[in-house]
């Protein structure tokens, strides 16, 4: 397994994805702090600096959230059918290793890639947006529970797309997977405008029914309300709409999410285990 | 004990029976030959082998030991038939990946020793994007031979390369069988595995229509021979025809040899050629008739393969 995991590792360092990920991600960090910098605050607006600073933080944070689940769409999603596709995976499973071992060292490896990455985003973002408008983030405790929220994205995608890749063609697991996740977040934002004008249950189900299906997005609030939901500011936490986290998902779903994190893992391996090459 | 044996190995994918309760059974140090049609079940079941398709029904053990046992991995050593090694690694360290896969010391000297038999000598540190496909399909070869196995499986190992290294590849083969390692030897490539093999098998629709010595694959049934005679009497060719009969006997011009064709088992070949002495004739030449494995082949598959 760590031979595996080891090359993979060196896999992703060799190609062009990463450079071109971590060049893009650097991009957007700078012109975030760019943009922080020069970005005008109204004039004599009581908390004025905090509202911006929370505006700001949420919209680097939903962009960290989509950037972190393409990034780990991507490096995982060729993973298996790639291999399978350019016989790659032919001289490897016939070495005196388990089927298993291949699928843990691939997570491994790209796991921990997608864990820095996704580590780099989350805190360029926080520490930007904190340098310009002090501490609106919340107190730490709640920053690293939300950072281990994005973390814990960053892992559930990788490893539904790492099970796409060994059930699916390269295509079509990108689409499904990277399709999945924006229907998590529809489903997350209705449930969040629903919870703002109108109370219908319909919302609350459908924003259920999307988190059951991949629960990305309820990670995604659960972090955005770690950092807003006990702010100074009251109504932080509602003044994003779609994009807040008026209703946070409970430690069930983070409970839910490693469940779904491990049963995708499990499955990946067993399918892998029967799986005619 | 057999480097290979299977029973009963059946492959279905879906209602489509791949193959069919094949039992084959592989010496150790001989070089085995599989011959079949496209579509035959060769690859499926060299994939069976190597643990890359589960069978459906039967088993196999490789030098006593379960197919399923990675015990028994470590015998093998394997060259797909399509198949890219990752672009981005040298070559050198795609053979110390395997090395280490194969749990065996990441030994820099094996390393290189592979790469010149293969011919790779030099470029080492070349990475894999940058080679043909006859040269990765040399640097396969090497992967196949590292932690030196007793058993490789070579899946058509000269379909991309040129004269010259098919020419090394029969060199490295005749090598590997002088230091006791057996081979399985997949190949479209008739004359290669009559020119290499011990022993052949001939699957055909999944199922196995042959399975032997190379030897009486070719020359276990009758075929012809001519055999060109000097100073023959018509006497002497009276008796000739009387003993073997069926034969005929062509009249050369002028002082030009006669030619007494006939077909007839190999063994009875130096009865034949005594009997010509006894008679008085001189025997010039025997000269069989044109036959191959690949007469031999599409006798037995059909000459549309089926």
């Amino acid at each position: 397994m760590g031979t595996v995991a080891r090359y993979s590792l060196k896999e992703t360092l060799r190609k062009r994805l990463l450079v071109a990920a971590g060049g893009l991600t650097g991009l957007f960090l700078l012109l975030f702090f760019l943009f922080l910098k020069w970005v005008g605050l109204p004039a004599n607006v009581p908390g004025a600096t905090y509202i911006a600073g929370l505006t700001y933080l949420d919209l680097g944070l939903f962009a960290a959230y989509v950037m972190i689940a393409l990034f780990a769409v991507l490096i995982f999603v060729a993973s298996i059918s790639g291999e399978i596709d350019d016989g790659t995976l032919l001289a490897i499973v016939p070495r005196p290793i388990r089927r298993f071992e291949i699928i843990l060292g691939k997570w491994t490896g790209l796991s921990l890639i997608t864990l820095v990455y996704a580590s780099l985003l989350f805190w360029g973002v926080v520490v930007i947006d904190q340098a310009q408008f002090g501490g609106v983030a919340g107190g730490f405790a709640n920053l690293l529970a939300a950072y281990g929220d994005f973390l814990l994205e960053g892992l559930l995608v990788g490893t539904v797309t790492l099970l796409g890749s060994v059930l699916a063609a390269t295509m079509t697991n990108g689409i499904v997977v990277s399709s999945a996740v924006l229907i998590a977040f529809l489903g997350g934002a209705l449930q969040q405008l629903g919870a703002l004008t109108n109370p219908a249950p319909a919302f609350s189900v459908i924003g259920w029914v999307t988190s059951l299906l991949i629960p990305t997005d309820a990670l995604y609030r659960r972090a955005l309300y770690q950092i807003l939901g006990n702010h100074v500011y009251p109504g932080a936490v509602e003044l994003f709409g779609p994009f807040g986290a008026v209703h946070p998902p409970g430690e069930g779903m983070v409970f839910y999410a490693l469940v779904y994190t491990a049963g995708m893992l499990m499955l990946a391996i067993w399918r892998f285990g029967v799986k005619d090459l | 004990m057999k480097a290979i044996q299977t029973l009963a190995l059946t492959k279905n994918f879906g209602t489509f029976e791949a193959v069919r309760d094949v039992n084959l059974s592989v010496n150790q140090g001989e070089i085995f030959g599989l011959l079949g049609p496209n579509g035959a079940g060769k690859s499926t079941l060299v994939k069976m082998l190597v643990g890359l398709v589960n069978p459906s029904a039967g088993s196999a053990r490789v030098f006593g030991l379960s197919f399923r046992e990675l015990a028994a991995r470590r015998h093998i050593g394997y060259l797909p038939e399509l198949f890219r090694f990752p672009p981005w690694l040298t070559a050198d360290e795609v053979i110390s990946y395997h090395q280490r896969l194969l749990k065996v010391p990441v030994d820099a000297e094996e390393r290189a020793q592979l790469l010149e038999k293969v011919g790779l000598k030099g470029r080492e540190g070349d990475r894999v994007r940058s080679f043909s496909k006859g040269l990765q399909q040399r640097l396969g070869l090497a992967v196949a031979m590292v932690g030196r196995p007793e058993l490789i499986f070579l899946d058509e190992p000269t379909s991309a390369l040129d004269p010259i290294g098919r020419h090394e590849v029969s060199q490295i083969l005749g090598d590997l069988r002088e230091s006791g390692v057996t081979i399985f030897l997949n190949s479209h490539l008739l004359s290669d595995v009559e020119k290499l093999s011990d022993a052949v098998a001939l699957i055909d629709r999944g199922g196995i229509l042959y399975q032997g010595s190379l030897d009486e694959a070719i020359y276990g049934s009758a075929r012809g021979y001519r055999v060109h005679l000097g100073k023959l009497t018509e006497e002497a060719a009276r008796t000739l025809l009387a003993a073997f009969p069926g034969s005929v006997i062509q009249w050369g011009k002028g002082a030009d040899p006669a030619v007494l064709s006939a077909t007839l088992m190999r063994e009875i070949l130096p009865r034949l050629v005594s009997s010509c002495v006894s008679v008085g004739a001189e025997v010039y030449e025997v000269v069989p008739d044109h036959s191959s494995l690949e007469d031999w082949f599409l006798a037995r598959v059909g000459k549309d393969g089926r």
